[in-house]
């Protein structure tokens, strides 16, 4: 049955419809969903223009894949594990390039008011991968423990334990002078 | 519980995740550690800041440069895909002229030919060599042909009969003769570029049934441009790998076409939702298949209805097809082998 007109289309619905050529459809997604691409990618690959040219490419991709968009995979997981993947691909062309600066991720520790707490974005971008993109699936984009693992394709497990490991280690890169004695997770800081 | 195990469950603590039991032995631990209670709680302010953080909003801006990236990879895409079929109409439109000259000096010698013999009727004209790729549609009819003893026989010269027919003939003035003959319409093509789509002329025809139709006959288009550029890869090797291309989905169940290559002749088979696809296939294919358009709808629709309505006796078929991008005979000769029987009975 139809949902009533006063109700807003899900992603589901308008990927379906979209994936047929219907070009509002496709639109109303790209608006939905283009600033958390970025976003999303902008963490992974740490600058925002780099960011901008995955998410091109996201839409991209997704335009051509939206045909073979199939029901049951919500579409945000959908999109984000398309995204994940681009940034994997702007990762390996960066490390082709030669580096301009030195390492963008100075050591926080060195600030000398000691109970400043850093930026949360500046503190999550010092969280090692795949624990980062965990917490920011999760937390951030609110994906569920499902959805989460759709995208990032892992199972349900797994995202509970990187996302466990990634929650501490930033913690302790945004509070470092609460951190406990009792190190979780090993690795999981860059 | 110690503290390491307690610091394990912050993290399905603070996502009310816990079992009860396990929530309990918490629980007692931290009432009893002044750490793990700090611990938590730094966990905790931590975690909620993190959550707080909003997700992005939306951003008009950022969409309409989304949007438009989209809109000029789609264009280039088109463009470099409309030069393609440009190519190939060209090449297949001068083949297709070059076979109509055939016809027309082939029919004259069936004259003749019948002219000079009585009691039989043997009418072989021009085929296209089996070496080159063909398009084919068959049907069968009755035809009557019209037999005047000894001085004419007519053929409809838009009609191919490759048939050797014998015709009793009795010695009267004219006589009607129902002869049972098969139609087979050849175009053939050259190598390289195999068949072509006019995506405009397709478009066109597609567009009155609406932006679904549309979107698939460019999926048609594609898929045919895609074929073109592989045959063009494996031309020297007489390898056309069948393609199967799903047009329709969640639109009143699957709709496909296939071209292959078989016994040196390019088949095209299609299923699916029948008032919309058939008209796109047909007008896919180069115009003189118009002519047997009502035989292969009747046989689409058989298809069709076997297939949307009883799975189980819908065809089966082994193994998945090799990747598109194989050059392996063998090993498209082989899918093609053990799914035969299955595809047999639907060719079109």
């Amino acid at each position: 049955m139809p949902p009533p007109p006063s109700t807003p289309p899900t992603d589901e619905a308008l990927a379906l419809a979209a994936g047929v050529g219907d070009r509002s459809a496709f639109a109303e997604l790209v608006a939905r969903y283009a600033t958390r691409v970025v976003a999303v990618a902008e963490r992974r690959v740490g600058d925002h223009h780099a960011a901008l040219d995955v998410a091109q490419e996201v839409w991209i991709k997704v335009f051509r894949a939206l045909p073979r968009y199939r029901r049951g995979a919500t579409f945000r997981s959908w999109l984000f594990s398309i995204t994940l993947n681009a940034t994997r691909d702007e990762g390996r062309r960066q490390q082709r390039r030669p580096r301009g600066d030195a390492d963008a991720l100075a050591p926080i520790a060195s600030t000398d008011d000691p109970t400043a707490r850093v930026n949360i974005d500046d503190a999550l971008q010092r969280v090692a991968e795949p624990y980062r993109s965990t917490v920011q699936l999760v937390d951030i984009e609110k994906l569920s423990y499902d959805e989460a693992a759709e995208a990032l394709g892992c199972n349900v497990g797994t995202v509970r334990s990187r996302l466990s490991r990634g929650r501490h280690a930033f913690r302790e890169q945004w509070e470092p002078e609460a951190s406990g004695t009792v190190t979780t997770a090993p690795g999981a800081n860059r | 519980m110690n503290c390491e195990t307690a610091e394990s469950l912050f993290s399905d603590l603070f996502d009310g995740q816990l079992q009860p039991a396990e929530l309990a032995e918490f629980e007692a631990h931290i009432a009893s550690c002044s750490a793990c209670a700090a611990n938590y709680a730094a966990f905790e302010r931590a975690t909620s800041a993190l959550r707080q953080t909003a997700a992005a909003g939306p951003d008009a801006n950022l969409t309409a440069s989304m949007l438009a990236a989209v809109d000029r990879a789609v264009d280039s895409e088109n463009q470099r895909s409309d030069d393609d079929f440009r190519r190939a109409m060209t090449l297949v439109r001068g083949d297709a002229a070059r076979a109509d000259r055939r016809r027309r000096v082939a029919g004259r010698i069936g004259t003749l030919l019948a002219g000079a013999a009585a009691a039989v009727v043997f009418l072989q004209l021009s085929r296209g060599t089996l070496s080159s790729q063909t398009v084919e549609v068959i049907r069968e009819q009755r035809v009557e042909v019209p037999v005047e003893v000894v001085k004419e026989v007519r053929v409809p010269v838009d009609v191919e009969v490759i048939r050797e027919v014998k015709v009793p003939v009795e010695v009267v003035k004219e006589v009607r003769v129902p002869v049972e003959v098969e139609v087979v319409r050849e175009v053939e093509v050259p190598r390289g570029p195999w068949i072509a789509v006019d995506s405009q002329r397709v478009a066109a025809a597609v567009d009155q049934l609406g932006q679904r139709i549309l979107t698939a006959s460019k999926t048609v288009a594609t898929s045919l441009t895609e074929n073109a550029t592989l045959l063009a890869d494996t031309s020297g090797r007489r390898v056309t790998p069948p393609i199967r291309r799903t047009l329709f989905d969640d639109y009143r169940g699957d709709a496909t076409l296939e071209i292959r290559e078989e016994d040196g002749r390019v088949k095209v088979r299609g299923n699916g939702p029948l008032g919309d696809f058939v008209p796109l296939l047909l007008t896919a294919l180069e115009a003189p298949e118009r002519l047997v358009a009502d035989a292969a709808v009747a046989r689409l629709t058989s298809i069709h209805g076997r297939l949307a309505g009883d799975p189980a006796t819908a065809p089966k078929l082994t193994g998945t097809p090799p990747e598109r991008s194989s050059t392996s005979a063998a090993r498209w000769r082989a899918w093609w082998s053990r799914n035969s029987a299955q595809l047999g009975g639907n060719r079109v």
